[in-house]
């Protein structure tokens, strides 16, 4: 697994902001190499095929931190232009054609420009994101996740913000539970957020504000932000996770998907996985002598590493499912979701009769699995054995090589005093596959990363077309 | 006397003097009809030999029993080598590990018999128990680290490997972290050692979170856990378990004056003053018929 994939929720995390620049008036002293870099900007986003690691993506990823702060310099007048909303260029005839470039690109250029820059993230293993920020612009702990009135975890302003396209923000990197190093996330999510902001906002609204973001209305920002939650879940990007999600609870609040995700995401910081997180004091030296991550840290200081109890972040979690199930009470997964935390904490029939509920829905695949496996586990502590070897059965009819539920079979077994039985999921361990597919348990903290690829592939398909 | 009753323990288990009608068939007796425990004595640090059966005093549920002291090293040993190849074992970690488990395996006899099961997020047991320490130590070399780490599915898998077997059982479960990814929460394992005659002994880093699961978890054995500082101290660790583990005394007896089933209550005393006592707390009867 590798650790560079494997950010972590910590303090120095930022939440995004609208895009952002030095005031809606045209600076004068717009030079030729900002006009450069927003017309090479334009011409990739308007040349990008979604999902692909094409021209476009190259670009992109190779923006020095010079290249983005000359971009930075004029791509809020572009907007205001692509926008409709006045502006005023004073005669100035490289405002004027940056006017032009905004008034012929339209607002499907968002969208397009928000997918590029999530496939430039996702295309970071190919072609590695130009940060340069290690000395020309260090990290700003701009927010940090704290825990706030009520024990629940929040998102807190330190400084003040940074414009997106500049942004340099730290996350911690862990490998098999412990912490290994320190990274800078990439500038591309936040900035591709901010852009996706526009499409709300209202005609007075000031492209440079860093105020709160309107309520999202195109379904194109559901399903951008669900795919990209997605593909985080799955590459285990959990620090860039924590803005993005945090964003998404302002534009879509009540949007059943997003609220899943969110819940999703504190149940996931609860999971032994974050919890048991530690810095590990011999990461530097041995990554230097592996030559391996980490790429970045900062010398002489720990980590800082705040993530709250499982108890609050579970109950997070289950105030996020039942508010997704209220929304849409067909969401199937919140329902097993919040029966596993019900179970966790004791209250077994509850749990008992959420997976009763849910498995009426018929379900399948891995979400199926869940239910039967949490299932078989909320009756066996309630000591309906039989009804528990029942729903492990289930489970390993669907996925017969799952470790948990052979492990589970076997445990329950040998609570009855029956060794041979016992005996026999657990020799069927040798035999069976160790790939992270064979058990959806493995794979419980993706939450809709299981279907990352698909997500995104619809999401690739519903992209506007090619801009002239 | 001694001696005989030792090899009735361990391959003749039906040679026991017959039991009463309400005398139970615990579980973690490996199938003998009786029950076994497992006793570390020492000295401060040192453990202490030379003990006999008037020595000790063990209860069951509050009842005293009367005992039988079986010659350990007469008794062939069950080890369960459960090594942690999670990714972050990756490099000298891994080689050392492998070291440190062929510097036990060198520890062993003709008569003794070994496991091998390697845990990341997926247990993977090897080797079943087997004399041929040979193919042990060759697929030790064939051991590489990834994944995250399941320590309690693991631990509970080596803790199978070892019921209804004749000998003691000594599960070895080596680790560099936390558990984060199994299934079995501690509380399973746990009860399932009770239900086991195995002896967990845990080496973990000194560097990993403390963690209370693990002290419990070998506690409920009558194991320890050691914590060693570098990979390098991982030899000597290996080497120094078995040394204490052959050390144990083996008391036996056949329970008298206490209903079968359930949890029992084991208290183990040693008639000399200032010894230290470390056994398993208790143990999961089974009532007759199961």
């Amino acid at each position: 697994m590798n650790a560079a994939q494997h950010a972590v929720a910590v303090a120095g995390l930022v939440v995004a902001f609208t895009v952002t620049t030095s005031g809606q008036k045209p600076r004068k002293d717009i030079d030729e190499r900002s006009l450069t870099a927003l017309q090479t900007w334009v011409n990739a986003v308007k040349t990008h095929t979604p999902g692909r690691s094409d021209a476009s993506v190259v670009t992109a990823a190779a923006f020095s931190y010079e290249t983005r702060e000359d971009l930075n310099t004029v791509v809020g007048l572009f907007l205001t232009a692509l926008m409709g909303w006045t502006y005023d260029t004073e005669g100035n005839k490289a405002a004027q054609a940056i006017v032009a470039m905004g008034h012929a690109s339209g607002k499907d250029f968002l969208k397009q420009a928000a997918v590029l820059h999530s496939d430039v993230a996702a295309y970071a293993d190919l072609h590695p994101v130009q940060s340069g920020t290690a000395t020309k612009a260090p990290a700003r702990r701009t927010q940090e996740l704290q825990l706030g009135r009520g024990g629940k975890p929040e998102i807190v302003p330190l400084e003040e913000p940074m414009p997106p396209l500049l942004r340099a923000d730290r996350v911690l990197l862990d490998k098999d539970g412990q912490v290994v190093g320190e990274v800078v996330s990439t500038w591309n999510w936040p900035f591709a957020r901010s852009l996706l902001d526009l499409l709300s906002a209202g005609p007075r609204k000031k492209i440079f504000s860093d105020g709160r973001p309107e309520r999202a209305t195109d379904p194109f920002v559901a399903a951008w932000y669900h795919a990209t939650t997605a593909y985080m879940f799955a590459s285990g990007l959990y620090g860039d996770a924590t803005p993005h999600l945090h964003h998404a609870s302002m534009v879509l609040p009540d949007d059943a998907l997003a609220v899943f995700d969110r819940g999703c995401y504190a149940e996931i910081l609860g999971l032994p996985m974050h919890q048991a997180l530690e810095p590990d004091p011999d990461a530097g030296r041995r990554a230097r002598a592996s030559g391996g991550a980490p790429t970045w840290t900062t010398p002489g200081s720990e980590p800082a590493l705040r993530i709250p109890p499982a108890e609050q972040t579970n109950a997070e979690a289950e105030r996020l499912f039942r508010r997704a199930l209220a929304i849409d009470p067909s969401l199937v997964e919140a329902r097993v979701r919040l029966a596993r935390l019900l179970d966790l904490r004791g209250r077994h029939e509850e749990a008992g009769a959420e997976l009763e509920a849910a498995l009426a829905q018929h379900p399948t695949g891995a979400v199926a699995f869940f239910a039967h496996l949490f299932a078989g586990r909320a009756a066996h502590a309630t000591g309906r054995s039989d009804e528990a070897a029942r729903h492990y059965q289930g489970a390993l009819d669907i996925f017969p090589d799952a470790q948990s539920a052979l492990l589970a079979a076997s445990h329950l077994a040998l609570t009855r005093s029956d060794v041979p039985a016992a005996l026999v999921p657990v020799a069927h361990l040798g035999a069976r596959s160790n790939a992270f597919t064979a058990d959806p348990w493995w794979r419980y903290h993706l939450g809709a990363g299981r279907d990352a690829e698909g997500l995104l592939t619809t999401l690739w398909a519903v992209v506007p077309a090619k801009l002239p | 006397m001694t001696r005989r009753l030792a090899l009735a323990f361990a391959l003749l288990p039906t040679l026991l003097p017959p039991a009463g009608p309400d005398v139970q068939q615990q579980s973690f007796r490996s199938g003998t009809l009786g029950v076994r425990v497992d006793v570390l004595i020492t000295d401060g640090r040192k453990p202490v030999a030379g003990l006999a059966a008037a020595d000790f005093e063990v209860r069951d549920n509050g009842v005293r029993q009367s005992i039988q002291l079986i010659d350990a090293a007469d008794v062939p040993l069950n080890v369960v080598l459960t090594l942690d190849t999670s990714a972050s074992t990756s490099g000298t970690r891994l080689a050392d590990l492998i070291s440190a488990s062929q510097a036990l395996l060198d520890g062993l006899t003709s008569a003794d018999r070994v496991a091998l099961a390697t845990f990341s997020h997926a247990v993977n047991p090897r080797i079943a128990l087997t004399a041929d320490l040979g193919s042990v130590r060759q697929e030790l070399l064939r051991l590489t680290a990834e994944g995250r780490t399941a320590l309690m599915d693991a631990t509970y898998v080596a803790l199978t490997t070892t019921l209804a077997q004749p000998g003691r059982s000594l599960v070895v479960v080596c680790t560099d972290g936390s558990d984060i990814s199994s299934w079995l929460r501690t509380e399973d394992v746990i009860e399932s050692a009770k239900r086991s005659n195995a002896v967990i002994y845990a080496v973990a880093s000194a560097n990993a979170r403390q963690s209370s699961s693990l002290h419990e978890l070998v506690d409920a054995t009558g194991g320890s856990i050691l914590r060693v500082s570098s990979a390098a101290d991982l030899r000597g660790s290996f080497q120094s378990i078995l040394q204490e583990f052959r050390s144990r005394y083996i008391l036996a007896y056949v329970p008298t004056g206490v209903p079968p089933g359930g949890f029992h209550r084991l208290d183990v005393r040693v008639k000399r003053r200032g010894l230290t006592v470390t056994a398993r707390p208790g143990y999961v009867g089974v009532e007759s018929g199961k």
